[in-house]
């Protein structure tokens, strides 16, 4: 039994450097969902309109290999997700995947301190601090 | 300056995909408040624009809401920013629980927002 919920993020942290890692290595989406989720970038002007899967997947690894993202855990019940969050091309990309590397999305969040700022989510730190 | 067409555009887009991740959904309903309060400020083409957006929402509340489930608890999320009765697109979780809505009845809806 934890003591408290920072003791355990505390634990987890390997965890969710492994996760950091999975994804560096390997973009995993959902089944069928890439497509969806490209389409959208594209349609919300996140991405330039003839961008392919491997334009979309470059600029998640550029967010995952920038120290100086923020990391953050998000928690829904007993589901755990990071959420990784760098600036790229003046836009603020939200990475977000399950602790078992697969992609929940990646997106351009207009307004990340209103987005971020929910209790749910905890911020753990640059991803320079978090990967150490 | 809030650029009402941009966030209109954006909430146009949002609407087409409910089987995308339930967190950029959550952010599409920050979008639609950020519309609500600037509502004043649309013109009558932007307004058309947000009703047939809202009705495409409505008409797929059940699915939005099931994406949203996944991933948070959208009451919580409601409480947690205090959001007014009025803006019925944070309602997703009772709005699928109604039977499925007529045409008319979405446009009166979406009409009413």
């Amino acid at each position: 039994m934890w003591r408290s919920w920072t003791n355990r993020v505390e634990h987890l942290r390997v965890q969710i450097a492994n996760a950091i890692r999975s994804v560096r290595s390997q973009v995993r989406w959902k089944p069928g969902s890439a497509v969806r989720h490209l389409l959208k970038r594209k349609l919300r002007g996140h991405l330039p309109s003839g961008a392919t899967l491997d334009d979309y997947e470059r600029t998640i690894w550029t967010v995952l290999r920038n120290l100086q993202a923020q990391v953050y855990l998000y928690r829904y019940g007993d589901a755990l997700y990071v959420a990784v969050v760098a600036v790229v091309e003046q836009s603020h990309w939200l990475v977000m995947f399950a602790m078992d590397g697969v992609m929940e999305s990646a997106y351009v969040v207009e307004r990340p301190e209103y987005d971020l700022s929910h209790p749910a989510f905890e911020c753990l730190g640059s991803l320079s601090e978090v990967m150490a | 300056m809030t650029n009402y067409d941009q966030l209109v555009a954006a909430y146009e887009v949002d609407v087409r995909f409910p089987d995308v991740s339930g967190m950029e959904h959550l952010e599409m309903l920050r979008i639609r408040s950020d519309i609500a309060r600037g509502e004043t400020h649309l013109t009558a083409e932007q307004r058309a624009r947000l009703a047939e957006a809202d009705k495409l929402l409505l008409q797929q509340a059940r699915r939005f809401y099931q994406a949203i489930q996944r991933i948070a608890d959208l009451e919580a999320w409601r409480r947690q920013q205090g959001t007014p009765p009025a803006h019925w697109w944070w309602y997703l979780d009772v709005l699928a629980q109604l039977p499925d809505l007529s045409p008319q009845e979405t446009s009166g809806l979406a009409a009413s927002a």
